[in-house]
């Protein structure tokens, strides 16, 4: 069949067409897969959500509250020139609703005026607290504690070149058997933290950690640290990234907590025991997804040393935080997530598909490597190749288009799923035209955003193999803030 | 080319039927979430009438009979309900048999019955909240019920509601329902045996001791074995339990029952004794407490330190000193803060120790730095 577009290129490729066959079929076949899996996570999700729903449970949060035997928690905070929200964010933190509560800033050598804005509003003083030097992390300048605020202390340290630095220096100031990292530009619903300890209560000896949702924070109104009104962004990027965090929370994780298979709690919002994080040496410095890669070798510590555990994902905390509103922001995050991923996998190789380290080695890094490597190589080869496979008639346009209506109907089916579990849980999305919203966004994006996703996956990749390092800058203006008066 | 072609249909066939589920599914959602806003505005008006409505009677300044009540519909029952949770949280005393009775006289007590026969979870749970305010002629039967229930905030709320009976026999009964328990939450579980207070230490006493090991039977099926492994695993969580509880009591009578456990094989609950016993503050135990300054698991040995700094008895001194070798940071910094509490004599201690160049002058330097009292 030589009747294609451009005759001189097909006849090429019908000479290899057993090759294209094959990388069509290949590309098809991962597409399949991803999908599949994908599938079977919904009734996993919805099992998850049947079991642990904490809709309308304020009675067991209450009992919580009141009770002296909720184990006490320290919020880490690392911050880096983030002047412009520090105050309120760190107001709202020292609001939670927690009976026994800590929180550290760490100014992670800032070039602005974070430690300035935070002496001078909660009248910090210098102080000095023992501790352990159990993690390295870059040396400390001085520390600050407040008469006003006895449970806040700001830790002022030289810049250690990653948000992990900052989170060891946390851990070792810490006092409490657990620790919830937030990050700065991040605001916490003020029964949060009660909720995400709760499974640490149920299971105090076997429960590693827990992860709460993430959720995006542009659209919303933000009065003195607190979200007064829930709404949805109103430019397209974040609306896109609502539903992404939306999909990738509420049924990815839900599904792979479901089956104790789960390799990432978000840097956000987790909470861990303090105990282990030391044991398995804090978070990697060197890492660029350093949530991602604590989990994995808090996985592989447990499986190592054979002791029973348990982590898991809860919908009912949730945090809120600032979404890149630009496409260049957005391209650096999902570049420097990619370059993450590949670090954890690459480095934690020999965990993959490997029976020693239990499912998560066997099945959840193996998809973690389907995900994250093949996929992102299969989606960009799919959209460059079998279009010019097409072209020069080596493949039948009929099958092109079957398949791409499939993934593409799949997507809006999976991310329809998403919205009834939010539906069924948290039920923050405003009203129904915001759902009306969400569902248009659910059929828009896989035309170009979908694309453009698989696109930056790609150069995170490339800036992985040339060793790229650099965090980027990452520029946010989403959440509408008010002040009193 | 029949087979390509069938793959080709069946594709399709997929995707036309994952589309009619998405819009499907989706109009449903936006559907039901429409109507579920308006039943919710709906149930926020009912909600706020009958707010107004359980607040004016309770603020009445005669007292109103069962028959100047209004009629509930059967939708109302699960508001007052929540109405009254939430009242009786803001408040105490007398003012909390006030509610009790007029959520009975608007026949309350009935629906709490429905609920606790049929529906699961957090529903019963509410509902046996609500029971534990109620008379012990109507609530006993059905607290007890549920000591034993498989979700343990169930029987969590079942122990804190009896917890609240002056009857000590409905104590024992409740106490000696829990020592066969298979499930429960001891960090919760330690809060809410708190709540019955000095009449029940008899029972908790007992709850704290030692199970006996079950002879080994040889016709025993792998599951009774497994059971009883369980039961024994959960045991070992309702005694620190009752340990703690025993502890945040603080009767001095405790001590003697306490002081064995000292020696436990299990070593929470060695842990939670000495904790125990720190805050009972009986003097004539800190010898034996400061013993535990050299127990092989950490956990304990801190406990210990803190017991002792509690109770400040000049003897255990030399043990702190030596506890602030300890390979473990956290024993060394209990030990320190221990030393600390003794105040002039402690902090001497501390100041000559502090020009040591090892651990223990580390230690001593960064807890009196911490103090600003170097």
């Amino acid at each position: 069949m030589v009747d294609g577009l451009w005759s001189v290129p097909s006849l090429v490729l019908q000479e290899h067409r057993a090759v294209i066959e094959t990388i069509s079929w290949g590309i098809l076949a991962v597409g399949l897969l991803i999908n599949l899996i994908s599938f079977v996570q919904l009734p996993a999700a919805l099992r998850e959500l049947r079991r642990y729903s904490m809709v309308e449970d304020s009675d067991a949060t209450w009992d919580m509250l009141i009770s002296d035997a909720t184990l006490p928690v320290s919020v880490l905070v690392p911050a880096y020139n983030e002047e412009a929200t520090i105050v309120d964010n760190v107001r709202s933190m020292l609001f939670l609703q927690y009976p026994d509560l800590e929180v550290i800033v760490v100014n992670d050598g800032s070039s602005d005026r974070t430690l300035a804005q935070l002496v001078e509003a909660f009248s910090l003083e210098q102080t000095l607290r023992a501790h352990e030097l159990h993690l390295h992390h870059a040396p400390i300048r001085g520390l600050y504690a407040s008469r006003a605020y006895p449970g806040l202390l700001v830790v002022d340290k030289q810049n250690g070149g990653s948000k992990a630095d900052a989170i060891n220096a946390a851990i070792n100031l810490s006092r409490n058997p657990l620790f919830c990292v937030v990050d700065a530009d991040s605001l916490l619903e003020v029964e949060s933290l009660l909720k995400a300890a709760r499974p640490f209560m149920e299971d105090p000896k076997g429960m590693t950690a827990v992860g709460g949702t993430v959720r995006v924070l542009n659209g919303c109104t933000v009065q003195n640290g607190q979200i007064v009104e829930i709404g949805l962004p109103r430019s397209f990027l974040p609306l896109i990234q609502s539903l992404e965090y939306i999909r990738a929370f509420l049924v990815n994780r839900l599904a792979w907590s479901h089956w104790q298979m789960l390799s990432i709690i978000s840097g956000a919002f987790g909470l861990f025991r303090r105990d282990l994080a030391l044991e398995i040496g804090g978070f990697n410095k060197a890492s660029h997804g350093e949530d991602y890669d604590f989990i994995v070798r808090l996985h592989r510590h447990m499986q190592a040393t054979k002791r029973p555990y348990a982590m898991r994902y809860v919908p009912e905390p949730v945090c809120w935080t600032e979404a890149p509103e630009d496409l260049r922001t957005l391209a650096t995050q999902r570049k420097r997530w990619q370059r993450g991923a590949l670090q954890v996998l690459v480095s934690n190789a020999d965990m993959i598909g490997n029976p020693r380290y239990g499912r998560f080695g066997l099945l959840g890094l193996t998809h973690s490597l389907l995900v994250d490597l093949i996929a992102p190589v299969a989606e960009i080869a799919g959209f460059l190749l079998l279009p010019l496979f097409f072209a020069a008639g080596a493949i039948e346009g009929e099958f092109l288009l079957a398949f791409f209506g499939l993934f593409v109907v799949f997507g809006v089916f999976y991310s329809v799923m998403a919205l009834v579990i939010e539906e069924l849980e948290l039920k923050r999305t405003p009203h129904v035209s915001g759902l009306l919203l969400l569902g248009l966004v659910a059929v828009v994006e896989n035309f170009g955003y979908r694309q453009l996703n698989s696109l930056w996956r790609i150069r995170g990749l490339w800036e992985f193999l040339i060793g790229t390092h650099d965090w980027g800058e990452m520029r946010r203006k989403g959440a509408k803030r008010v002040r009193d008066g | 080319m029949d087979v390509e072609q069938d793959l080709l249909r069946a594709i399709w066939q997929v995707t036309l039927l994952l589309a009619l589920a998405a819009g499907v599914v989706f109009l449903v959602l936006v559907v039901w979430r429409a109507i579920s806003s308006l039943r919710a505005q709906k149930r926020l008006r009912r909600r706020q009438e009958l707010d107004k409505i359980l607040q004016s009677v309770l603020h009445s300044p005669v007292p109103l009979g069962a028959t100047a009540l209004p009629a509930l519909r059967r939708g109302d029952f699960p508001i007052v309900l929540d109405l009254a949770l939430e009242m009786i949280r803001m408040v105490r005393g007398s003012y909390v048999d006030e509610i009790v009775s007029l959520v009975s006289d608007l026949g309350l007590y009935p629906y709490l019955q429905t609920v606790l026969r049929r529906s699961k979870g957090r529903s019963r749970r509410k509902a046996l909240i609500m029971l534990g305010y109620f008379p012990p002629s109507q609530s006993r039967a059905l607290l007890l019920a549920h000591v034993d229930d498989a979700d343990p905030y169930v029987q969590l709320t079942a122990l804190r509601g009896l917890a609240r009976h002056p009857d000590a026999s409905v104590n024992a009964e409740a106490l000696r329902a829990l020592g066969a328990t298979l499930h429960t939450n001891s960090l919760m579980l330690a809060d809410v045996l708190h709540q019955f207070g000095e009449r029940a230490l008899p029972e908790l006493h007992a709850l704290a001791a030692p199970v006996p090991r079950p002879q080994w039977r040889t016709n025993a099926t792998f599951h009774a074995l497994r059971r009883e492994r369980h039961r024994r695993k959960t045991y070992e969580h309702v005694r620190v339990a009752a340990i703690t509880a025993i502890g945040n009591i603080g009767a001095l009578s405790s001590s003697a029952a306490l002081l064995p456990l000292l020696h436990d094989e299990n070593a929470h609950v060695r842990a939670a004794a000495v904790t125990a016993l720190g805050r009972i503050g009986d003097p004539a135990i800190a010898w034996d407490l400061s013993a535990l300054l050299r127990d092989k698991e950490v956990e304990v040995r801190i406990q210990s330190a803190q017991a002792l700094g509690l109770l400040q008895d000049e003897s255990t001194l030399p043990a702190l000193v030596d506890a602030l070798g300890d390979t473990a940071w956290w024993a060394r910094f209990h030990a320190a803060c221990a030393l600390a509490k003794f105040e002039d004599r402690g902090i001497a201690i501390l100041r000559a120790i502090s020009r040591e160049k090892d651990v223990k002058g580390d230690i001593a330097g960064q807890v009196l730095a911490e103090m600003a009292v170097l």
